[in-house]
């Protein structure tokens, strides 16, 4: 301490503590550091059972985006689960930089560094992070009521959903008594952390202690403290921390080291693209997909003990939302429990639930720490798949997918059958083409798709654009193989249509269905077909902006519009379709800011289109994806009948859509009460802008 | 006990395909072949049967060419434990029956599961030629099997219903298309299917075939569509189409 | 040529009349023939009903053998049978023919109707005939009749009889299916409208998934890829547009009718006979002019 006659601000670490007292306090703080890491390595070797990575996707990038920048967190629930995160996290942080900050100045003399720790530093030091605790402080309180009343209320709306279900395997919202004492544990580190302030200041007053207010101003009704009282209190917080670390790794608060060693080395492979199982792979092994928890990869093993169980995933998930057993965080905590007492993925999960994925990604979309459910689930079909076990009318679809390469089963020489009357150029009878326009199994046999499909040939001849279209050349891209779980038959049918690509030396590719979309954007390249893919919307949208096109007039209020999972969640394109009718939306672009969730939730702000709850990346799926066109529903588990639900609820007349499955689904979801002149008019967009450039 | 299922290749069952233009075959080019069908569901219930503990043996057996060893290998993989191939040509149901009553002799199984018929000839006609060359009772057309015992209670679709016979074991028993659902089998299930024994043997008869196809023609085209104008107008044209009993 | 007409049945004689030709007899296996239908004679085996297949073709063994040719109309039973007499006869077998082209040359359908094959055959031929190819032979008096009093083998076998449904037939296998859609309001008028056709016609009654959806037809009913796939010989659609994933289930009926209010709905481009017009008016119409034939 300053000795001098000009009074340096700063204060004295350890005040009044005898020496041993410090020497203990070091003893105690490593020896529950030690221990909290020796649990987090015994976890660790669950996670080492699983297979080594086959790529390096270690990047600092991910931590910053999505622990530091909080992406995920900012995204939802922006009333209560978000805004209170950000508290105890950014709290949390800054207590974190804090404690450094003290350490380096404390002992920083050993690297030559001067004890900075005093002066307007200190003074501003005092500032920032006791008002970074009160931050923390009130987002552990809030966490608290939170919880609190969370239980009471979720848990019993979810036990109304599922009578006789034993509650907790159902729920998004899980609790458990221990969770109250991570957070009291939180709460009460923060109070004492202002505790030990003012009691300081009463034990030892200085001039400048009202820089830091709050434990100023509660030092002014504390009564007089000795530096023994003072030094029992700085026990109690020190007692409190050593606590923490001792507990943490055995609570969800573990996510706070885990979560960031998830981000750290989190998969490159965009959410649209599956893994593909090199053939090798099964020679060796004998075995395709995941059968056992161990034969996931190591980072899906750690991502499973990142779950901090918030639920986000099963809150957006169109399977559980429609009544069926699939909660993808139970998932989640399924897998993660029979890592530890053995057992096979499809029965700790069940069938029912693996089968019922859409694979629409909502829940990889939501999940804070990275968890890709989507991977979990079609590795364990993928294994269903090759035992036999898949039953029902997907296996028609699979069979015609293999023979006549259509999911309808349509003959290839049908394929052409749309494009009566149309002129349609073939890349067989045609030289040189700018865009394959890639029609897809349903823009060929469905009727409401083979609108869209004519509708798309109109404008692109309309506008000028040079396209072929490959007729019966064209074969399903494999997706719905690929993601029921058949992955042989889709690298059979990649590998059929990259080599007709590659005779055509195709370059862009535009397709009507998301579904192709996604499938040769992301999962084509390593088969040898790196193209340009486009969107009809998006090359559409751009031909409006040329000028070329016009866009499609639309009345405010008579249009809604649902977005594909697979062209919105999956692959990032929500204005462009917007653009289609005349609106300017920012729809793609990333959270720019840290707090926008909290302070302007996303709401419509489309002037003439009137928009769903559910939009853009949030999209709700219409049930289709995952195979799932092809697989029985119940009546009343339907995804299709919630969204069309919800937009119906838009009171717009007209829905448009963008994907002829979505258009398939949702015509299966018309509200069942409706008269018939009553009812919704499905239209894809491109039929819009059709009718608005005749 | 034994099972032996008689395993036919044929055309991809979910694909349409036409005679070749000069009427010398079936265009089968860049077709698919797959199990037929009913042979398929024979060997589902077979696998089943053992499954259940009712069987302890499947051996399903075809015969032609090498390009068999591909259903063979599926046969394999859903769950048949061994496979014969025996090589021949010129087939047809008398002689594959004459084979397989010299097999049935060999192997001595206490069931033959076969599928009622095959999907690209529609014959139908080998299980009761099996059963009046081998004496082995006959249940065509089964629905539902039990067995118990020495016995076997089949529930079969007749022309008037369904009818329950109970055969003594061993016996001839034809797939219908109720009786099961077949799982599914990807390719890689094919693939592992290599470890299982695929034995390659030359036929076991010298039967030469009866009967032989000369020609394949197109069936007369199906009528385009055709508006009606009245009620009338519609109840004359389907009586004319004669599909009302 | 020796030819014996085989009927399973005393309706089976008509048509076996007019393939067999002059000069041939028949036997018959179950029932007492009404007329002569041009055979010399008919031999009736005095059966109450048919043995099982393998039994019958034993006890009949002795009986074909020596035959030049054997024919029987087609059915289940028939199918069954002839193959085992045509192996006890060592005959060559063929099923379901559609055209006799000479005495050793045939015209029977393949792959479902894909296609017609010309068979050849070498020596003795048995085999099963659809009727529709053939025209049927005159009553033409009474028959000379020769009870054969054959035993009835193997009948202990069938522990449960076949006996015809009650009700309607099953949606699966039935000959004529009458489907409705949504249009039919609620599940009284459906029962009403569509229940009524067919139970005139014999058929069954399916429903569109919308239908089912809307609680219009009970589920069972369901219709389409992802409920029941039918093929029966007549289907008649009322009030239904034709999603694909209805069409998937009905593309293997041989004869689709439609019924519909909008004649831009795609099944109209689909089935084989349309009527534009409304269904409350003309499916009553239809039925009463169907059943009155």
């Amino acid at each position: 301490m300053s000795q001098t006659g000009f009074v340096d601000p700063t204060r004295e670490s350890y005040l009044f503590m005898p020496a041993w007292q410090k020497g203990l306090f070091y003893v105690l703080i490593f020896a529950s550091l030690a221990w909290m890491v020796k649990q987090i390595i015994d976890t660790r070797r669950q996670w080492q059972k699983g297979r080594p990575a086959e790529t390096d996707n270690r990047c600092l990038h991910k931590v910053w985006r999505y622990i530091l920048g909080q992406r995920k967190v900012q995204e939802s629930r922006p009333r209560d689960g978000a805004p209170m995160h950000l508290m105890l996290f950014y709290g949390f942080l800054a207590l974190f930089i804090a404690t450094s900050l003290l350490a380096l100045a404390e002992y920083g003399f050993i690297v030559g560094l001067p004890n900075f720790h005093r002066g307007a530093y200190y003074l501003a030091y005092e500032l920032i992070f006791y008002f970074m605790l009160l931050v923390f402080v009130i987002g552990a309180g809030w966490a608290l009521v939170r919880r609190w009343s969370m239980v009471r209320r979720q848990l019993q709306a979810e036990a109304a959903r599922f009578p006789g279900e034993p509650a907790p395997r159902l729920n998004p919202l899980t609790h458990e008594p221990k969770d109250y004492t991570g957070l009291l544990l939180l709460f009460a580190l923060g109070v004492t952390g202002f505790l030990v302030e003012a009691a300081r200041m009463k034990a030892n007053p200085q001039p400048w202690d009202h820089w830091a207010p709050i434990g100023w101003l509660y030092s002014l009704i504390l009564p007089p403290f000795s530096p023994a009282g003072y030094l029992a209190v700085w026990w109690l917080h020190a007692l409190l921390v050593c606590a923490f670390f001792i507990i943490l790794p055995q609570l969800r608060l573990r996510h706070i080291v885990i979560a960031v060693m998830t981000a750290y080395d989190a998969p490159d492979r965009p959410m649209g693209a599956l893994r593909t199982i090199p053939m090798d792979e099964v020679e060796e092994t004998g075995r395709i997909g995941v059968a056992e928890p161990e034969q996931y990869f190591r980072w899906d093993l750690k991502s499973l003990d990142a779950c901090m169980g918030c639920g986000r995933c099963t809150e957006v998930c169109p399977a559980y939302g429609s009544g069926k057993t699939l909660n993808p965080k139970q998932v989640v905590a399924d897998i993660h429990g029979g890592l530890r007492t053995g057992g096979q993925v499809a029965e700790l999960v069940t069938e029912e639930a693996l089968w019922a994925c859409t694979t629409c990604n909502a829940c990889v979309e939501a999940c804070p720490v990275l968890i890709r459910h989507v991977d979990l689930i079609v590795d364990a079909r993928r294994n269903l798949t090759a035992e036999g076990r898949l039953t029902g009318p997907a296996t028609v679809t699979l069979r015609q997918v293999a023979g006549s390469g259509s999911a309808w089963g349509q003959k290839p020489a049908d394929r052409e059958a749309w494009m009566q009357g149309l002129n349609v150029p073939l890349a067989r009878n045609t030289g040189e083409f700018e865009f394959l326009f890639w029609v897809g199994c349903a823009g060929a046999t469905d009727p409401g798709a083979i609108k869209t499909t004519r509708a798309v040939a109109e404008l692109l001849t309309m506008a000028g654009v040079s396209y072929a279209c490959l007729g019966r050349e064209e074969a399903c891209t494999g997706d719905p193989a690929r993601r029921i779980g058949d992955e042989f038959l889709f690298q059979e049918k990649a590998q059929g249509n990259a080599s007709v690509f590659a005779r055509y030396g195709v370059k862009k590719v535009v397709t009507a269905c998301p579904h192709c979309f996604n499938s040769l954007k992301n999962e084509y390249g390593e088969f040898g077909a790196e193209m340009e893919v486009w969107h009809h919307t998006q090359l559409l949208a751009g031909l409006v902006g040329e000028g070329r096109l016009k866009s499609a007039e639309i009345r405010p209020g008579e249009v809604t519009y649902h977005d594909p999972c697979y062209l919105a969640r999956v692959n990032n394109e929500s204005d462009a379709p917007r653009r289609l009718v005349g609106e300017e939306t920012n729809l793609n672009s990333e959270v720019p800011g840290l707090i926008r969730a909290v302070t302007s939730p996303p709401g419509p702000d489309t002037e003439r289109l009137v928009e769903p709850e559910h939009r853009g990346r949030k999209t709700l799926c219409c049930g289709a994806g995952g195979g799932r066109m092809w697989m029985e529903e119940e009546p009343g588990q339907r995804p299709s009948e919630r969204r069309m639900a919800e937009l119906a609820a838009t009171g717009a007349k007209t829905v448009a859509v963008a994907c002829p499955f979505c258009r398939i689904m949702l015509e299966t979801g018309r509200p069942k009460t409706a008269a018939l002149e009553d009812e919704i008019r499905l239209v894809d967009l491109a039929e819009m802008l059709q009718e608005a450039n005749r | 006990m034994l099972i032996l299922v008689p395993i036919k290749r044929v055309v991809d069952p979910y694909a349409v395909v036409r005679p070749l233009p000069d009427g010398s075959g079936m265009d089968t080019a860049g077709q698919k072949f797959d199990i037929n069908p009913f042979d398929e569901i024979a060997l589902e219930e077979a696998v089943r049967l053992k499954e259940a503990g009712s069987a302890d043996r499947i051996v399903a057996v075809s015969w032609g060419g090498s390009e068999c060893e591909d259903q063979l290998r599926k046969a394999l993989a859903m769950g048949a434990d061994e496979a014969l191939l025996f090589e021949a040509e010129d087939l047809d149901p008398s002689v594959i029956a004459a084979e397989l009553q010299a097999l049935v002799a060999e192997l001595q199984p206490g069931l033959i599961l076969m599928g009622k018929q095959d999907t690209d000839t529609d014959h139908g006609q080998t299980p009761p030629m099996l059963a009046a060359l081998t004496g082995l009772p006959l249940a065509s057309y089964a629905a539902r099997i039990t067995i118990s015992g020495g016995s076997a209670e089949v529930v079969r679709e007749t022309d008037s219903g369904e009818e329950t016979v109970t055969v003594p074991l061993p016996a001839i028993i034809s797939a219908d298309l109720r009786l099961n659902e077949p799982r599914y089998i990807a390719l890689p299930g094919i693939i592992k299917a290599r470890s299982k024994p695929l034995t390659r043997r030359d036929r076991l008869t010298t039967a030469a075939g009866r009967t032989r196809v000369v020609a394949y023609a197109p069936p007369p085209d199906r009528e385009p569509g055709r508006r009606v104008a009245s009620v009338e107008e519609l109840a004359e044209a389907i009586q004319a189409k004669g599909v009302l009993a | 040529m020796k030819t014996i007409a085989l009927a399973l049945q005393p309706s089976d004689l008509a048509v076996l009349g007019g393939a067999c030709g002059a000069d041939s007899e028949a036997i018959l296996l179950t029932g007492a023939p009404e007329a002569s239908f041009g055979f010399t004679t008919i031999h009736c085996t005095g059966w109450e009903s048919l043995p099982p297949a393998d039994e019958a073709a034993r006890a009949l063994a002795d009986l074909v053998r020596g035959a030049d040719r054997l024919i029987a109309v087609t059915s289940m039973a028939a199918r069954e049978l002839v193959p085992g007499l045509a192996a006890h006869a060592g005959a060559a077998c063929l099923s379901d023919v559609v055209e006799i082209l000479s005495e050793t040359r045939f015209r029977r359908p393949i792959a479902a109707g894909a296609a017609f094959a010309e068979v050849e055959v070498d020596g003795p031929v048995f085999f099963t005939i659809r009727p529709s190819g053939f025209p049927a032979a005159e009553p033409t008096g009474e028959a000379s009749v020769a009870d054969l009093a054959l035993p009835a083998p193997g009948l202990e076998r069938i522990t449960v009889a076949a006996a015809r449904r009650v009700g309607r037939p099953d949606l699966a296998r039935a000959k004529v299916v009458v489907s409705g859609g949504k249009p039919l309001g609620d599940s009284e008028t459906f029962e009403r409208v569509i229940g009524g056709m067919a139970d005139a016609l014999g058929g069954a009654v399916g429903a569109t998934r919308a239908a089912v959806d809307s609680g219009i037809a009970a589920n069972e009913l369901q219709v389409g890829q992802t409920g029941k796939v039918v093929a029966p010989d007549l289907y008649i659609a009322a009030g239904i547009s034709g999603s694909t994933q209805h069409m998937a289930g009905i593309k293997d009926s041989k004869v689709i009718v439609a019924i519909n209010k909008d004649a831009d709905a795609p099944i109209c481009s689909q089935a084989d006979l349309v009527l534009v017009a409304d269904l409350f008016e003309a499916v009553p119409a239809l039925q009463k002019l169907l059943a009155s034939r």
